[in-house]
């Protein structure tokens, strides 16, 4: 009997130990890579300008790496985790030194070097990936702060009246901001189209606006350097309402509700123009508390009402948005919808061109209602004082969240 | 070996009843009221017991064991709460915890040629103080899961369902040796349900079932047998819903070991599926010179790899797990004394490869329609790798009496029908009157996390002592055990230790993997015939209690009440 169970035992270790050797080879696991980027200086620089020294960001989520180039332009990554990575850089230049880089004797306050590639897979190791660079001149007016995400009021409801918009004057002189077009760009869940389809079709010569808004120009409407304007869709004192909320009560522009259920406006407050609305009942600004809330600024001569409308791609019935040729347009910030996937938000769903913005913007919500502003960093101080806001092109390196901030503050 | 013969030529009148014997097994375990066991309470208990200690093939997942097994038409069922408290728990298995549960079980003869086995549990309980896991398994398994940071109640439901059936043992033609062929399938199915009751609320399904059909051969005392099994696990939350939606409320969702992404209103259009398809194996040596020794043999390996879906199909990865299994069980018996020895182990490999994907929206030009997919980027290939062990030798001595002692069970008319119905006419049932034991359990897991690299291992010693006696004439049965663990290792290595997940999940849980703890279990059963409609049946009431006291000022108590029945 012992005999019989010597032999089953022996024969029970031995496959067990033939199953056991056959294990899991966990050394094929994937690791970590190296990169090299390699910058590439604008076009419009005919005398070098200087290839070292610059920063490069490599951004994932909240993962952020910098390094900076060498003398060739090429910045190293150790040990870098295999990702989808937006890849930016930017840095300013004076006015003399755009005369003598470029040739070019245009009078400026300055110019921004920035270059950006979104989602860039880095999966291989030792890839050198160029990024392109390209050249603008600071701009007086840009789009300082959003506030699209609303909030929920005392009594736990939605509250979507206190949203606004501020444009701020970065130069050194007060400028007139009449006459200034404000376009809300196309939002649907479903994109009705997307970069690709508009390249397809027109080009991509234009954005799709939803609603384009104007500042009246009955009357000059000077922005003092550092001054600000503020548009509303309500200008009452909305902290009653909900801790988060503000007091627009100074606001400079309301859109006015002429809804069956509008929300109060105020008498006082001049109201904003309003072009164009793809919704016939929508008169007021209609900033998406979720996202996308993509925002434009530009000027023009032409008729805005003639310009060309356009529905969904594919489709021939429904909303029309109207087609904004991109030249006309002088700042954008591309803001999009948080989601619950990796990476959390979908630079897929981009609706502004690199040249208008090479980043995006987010929340820090999913539906909204948290009472979170999108605003621009301040980057240094004019010689009167006044912050100079980051304005890079890239929303992602120039926009960050709070829900603290309030009309007309930017941080010192 | 065989006590009952059939002829090949009937073979295929059994398979063709089998489902429906399946279902009349089935039924007639839920069907209490008909049980008609006019056992006498005194050796209700030890019987079972020694029935339990003895059918080694039960314990094996080939159901054409059954038809081995030479069981006595058995069963019982029970109705049962139980509360649980103390603080010597993980983070995500919550606190107090109450309970109610029925459980029932049979072994069938099913007319003179299959053996039927039943077995029905539903459980129902409420945990409190449970956070960051909304699913059932968030433990040494499928790492892409989600759960709230926010402590709260979760209800949960389980209806577990296993149903077997096999032949008697078939004679093959043979020449010296006795050869004979058992054939047999189980299916083993559950459903369940784990709401959380606190926002945001989220509802996780559970659709488990395993097939398993088995086959033994038997030549001599000599048996092999083979079972090969499909599992398939579906977990699925198809939405969640707020009440009073807290504008900043975080949904995290899991990536491995402390990688998590926390969302404001992540709960907000979530979906997910966990779709596990396992294939298994189970080769089995059985080695039977009754009643000196027994022994049964077995190695399983299973692969099983574990879909996450979310909305359109997207898939944060995938998991992947073997599972090896060996065991030998054996039995020696010398006069009154059985001897039990088993050696069971365990190892789990697994590894989870990450997506990074890429939702493409794709339009028609001629329609309009938009179409959505999700195109994977980059794999991170076993990006979080998983080995878990358990190995344990476990000795019992019983001290076996014969039914006749007790002039209590031989003579009675049902229970001779049973015998002769199994073929153990002409011997004497036995039972056990008192038994004592030893465990030695040793297990431990490791959680590994690249790309940043992060390491969780724990490892734990249990050794016990048990013993149990039948006192009042096997009336009123005690059990104890007594178990000292002692945490061999528990280690804890993280790329970023502050982040919530670390902060609140695993560096708290290090306590629990780190203590050593004492355990005391105790049970009270108390046995009572009563005749209902003319049937005398042996009903029973046990009382238990369980309580670990651990390092740290840890402790979990638990005490249970049942109420059951034999039939």
């Amino acid at each position: 009997m012992m005999i019989r169970i010597s032999i089953s035992c022996l024969v029970c270790c031995g496959i067990a130990a033939a199953l056991l050797t056959s294990c899991v080879d966990f050394d094929d696991a994937t690791h970590a890579v190296s990169t090299r980027v390699q910058l590439s200086l604008p076009s419009e620089f005919t005398s070098g300008g200087g290839l070292g020294g610059h920063d490069i960001t490599l951004q994932f989520a909240n993962q952020r790496y910098v390094a900076q180039t060498d003398g060739e332009g090429i910045a190293t990554f150790q040990g870098l985790v295999p990702d989808v990575y937006d890849i930016s850089c930017s840095w300013k230049i004076t006015a003399e030194e755009y005369h003598s880089l470029t040739g070019d004797a245009q009078v400026i306050s300055g110019a921004t070097v920035s270059g950006s590639v979104n989602q860039r897979l880095i999966s291989q190791d030792n890839e050198t990936i160029t990024l392109p660079t390209s050249l603008s001149i600071d701009r007086d007016i840009i789009i300082g702060k959003i506030y699209y995400a609303g909030s929920k009021d005392l009594n736990n409801r939605t509250y979507m009246a206190g949203k606004y918009l501020e444009l701020y004057n970065q130069s050194d002189d007060p400028v007139d901001v009449s006459g200034l077009y404000i376009g809300l760009v196309e939002a649907e869940s479903t994109q009705a189209y997307t970069l690709e389809n508009l390249h397809e079709d027109y080009a991509d010569s234009v954005i799709l606006l939803k609603q384009v808004f104007r500042i009246p120009v009955d009357a000059n409407h000077l922005v003092k350097p550092g001054g600000t304007v503020l548009l509303v869709n309500s200008a009452i004192d909305h902290t009653p309402n909900d801790t988060l909320e503000n007091n627009l009560l100074d606001a400079d522009f309301e859109a006015k509700d002429y809804s069956s259920n509008p929300v109060q406006n105020n008498p006082a407050t001049p109201a904003l123009e309003l072009i164009y609305s793809m919704y016939p009942s929508i008169s007021v600004m209609n900033l998406v508390q979720s996202g996308p809330c993509g925002v434009v600024i530009f000027r023009t001569d032409d008729d805005v009402t003639a310009w060309p409308k356009t529905y969904p791609y594919g489709k021939t019935a429904g909303n029309q948005w109207v087609l904004c040729p991109k030249r006309h347009i002088i700042d954008g910030v591309e803001c999009l919808r948080l989601t619950n996937k990796t990476p959390a938000v979908d630079v897929g769903t981009k609706r502004l061109y690199s040249e208008i913005d090479a980043g995006y913007t987010n929340i820090n919500a999913i539906s909204g209602w948290n009472g979170e502003a999108v605003y621009r960093r301040t980057s240094e101080h004019a010689a009167d004082g006044h912050p100079i806001l980051t304005d890079t092109n890239n929303s992602s390196n120039d926009f960050q969240t709070s829900t603290t901030i309030k009309p007309r503050e930017y941080d010192q | 070996m065989t006590n009952k013969t059939i002829s090949i030529a009937s073979i295929a009148s059994i398979v063709s009843i089998a489902p429906i014997a399946s279902i009349v097994s089935i039924v007639s375990i839920v069907a209490i009221a008909s049980i008609a066991s006019t056992a006498e309470a005194q050796t209700q208990e030890g019987l079972y017991r020694y029935q339990d200690a003895t059918q080694l093939w039960r314990l094996t997942d080939n159901a054409a064991g059954l038809g081995l097994d030479n069981s006595e038409n058995r069963g019982y069922a029970e109705f049962g709460l139980e509360h649980r408290s103390g603080d010597y728990h993980r983070v995500q298995e919550g606190g107090q915890r109450n309970q109610l549960f029925f459980e029932t079980e049979r072994y069938q003869h099913i007319g003179s040629y299959l053996v039927g086995y039943g077995h029905f549990r539903f459980d129902m309980d409420r945990t409190k103080d449970r956070a960051w896991a909304d699913v059932m398994r968030p433990y040494d398994s499928n790492p892409f899961y989600s759960g709230s940071s926010v402590h709260g109640k979760y209800d949960q439901q389980q209806f577990d369902l296993s149903a077997a059936i096999s032949t008697i043992a078939i004679p093959l033609a043979g020449e010296n040796v006795e050869r004979e062929l058992t054939l047999g399938a189980r299916l083993d199915y559950k459903v369940g349900d784990l709401s959380r009751l606190r926002d945001p609320r989220s509802r996780s399904e559970l659709l488990d079932y395993k097939i398993a059909p088995g086959v033994t051969y038997s030549f001599g005392n000599n048996t092999v047998g083979l079972s090969g099994y499909y599992r398939r696990r579906k977990e699925k939350i198809p939405s969640m819903t707020t009440v009073q939606t807290d504008p900043n409320l975080l949904y995290y969702q899991f990536y491995g070991l402390g990688e998590a992404t926390g969302t404001v209103g992540g709960y907000s259009g979530y979906q997910r599926e966990w779709v596990n398809h396992q294939f298994g194996a189970e080769l089995t040596y059985g080695l039977n010179l009754n009643p000196q020794f027994s022994t049964l043999n077995s190695i399983d390996i299973s692969r099983g790899a574990e879909d996450v879906w979310g909305q359109y199909k997207f898939s944060p990865g995938r998991y992947t797990s073997y599972i090896y299994k060996a065991a030998s069980r054996n039995r020696v018996g010398k006069g009154r004394l059985l001897h039990a020895i088993d050696l069971e182990a365990e190892w789990q490999q697994g590894y989870a490869d990450e997506y990074r994907q890429q939702l493409i929206q794709e339009k028609d030009p001629e329609k309009g329609y938009t179409s959505y997919r999700y195109e994977t980027q980059i794999t991170y290939r076993k990006r979080q790798q998983l080995t878990t062990f358990d190995a344990s030798l476990h000795y019992r001595l019983n001290i076996v009496g014969h039914a006749s002692q007790r002039g209590n069970l031989v003579g009675h008319a049902s229970q001779r029908d049973n015998l002769e119905e199994t073929g153990t006419q002409g011997s004497v049932p036995h039972y056990v009157a008192t038994y004592v034991g030893a465990k030695a359990q040793l297990s431990g897991s490791t959680n590994k996390h690249l790309l940043p690299s992060s390491e969780l291992k724990h490892n734990r010693l249990n050794l016990s002592l048990e013993g149990g006696h039948g006192l009042l004439k096997g009336r009123l049965w005690i059990d104890a055990t007594a178990t000292y663990s002692n945490a061999t290792k528990a280690d804890l290595s993280l790329a970023d230790a502050t982040t919530e997940v670390a902060q609140q999940v695993l560096l708290p849980d290090m306590l629990y993997y780190d203590a050593n703890y004492f355990r005391g279990q105790l049970s009270v059963k108390y046995l009572f015939p009563l005749k209902l409609k003319g049937y005398r049946s042996t009903f029973y009431v046990k009382a238990y209690g369980d309580l670990i006291s651990a390092q740290h000022s840890l402790d979990r108590k638990t005490v249970g009440l049942t109420f059951g029945l034999y039939n």
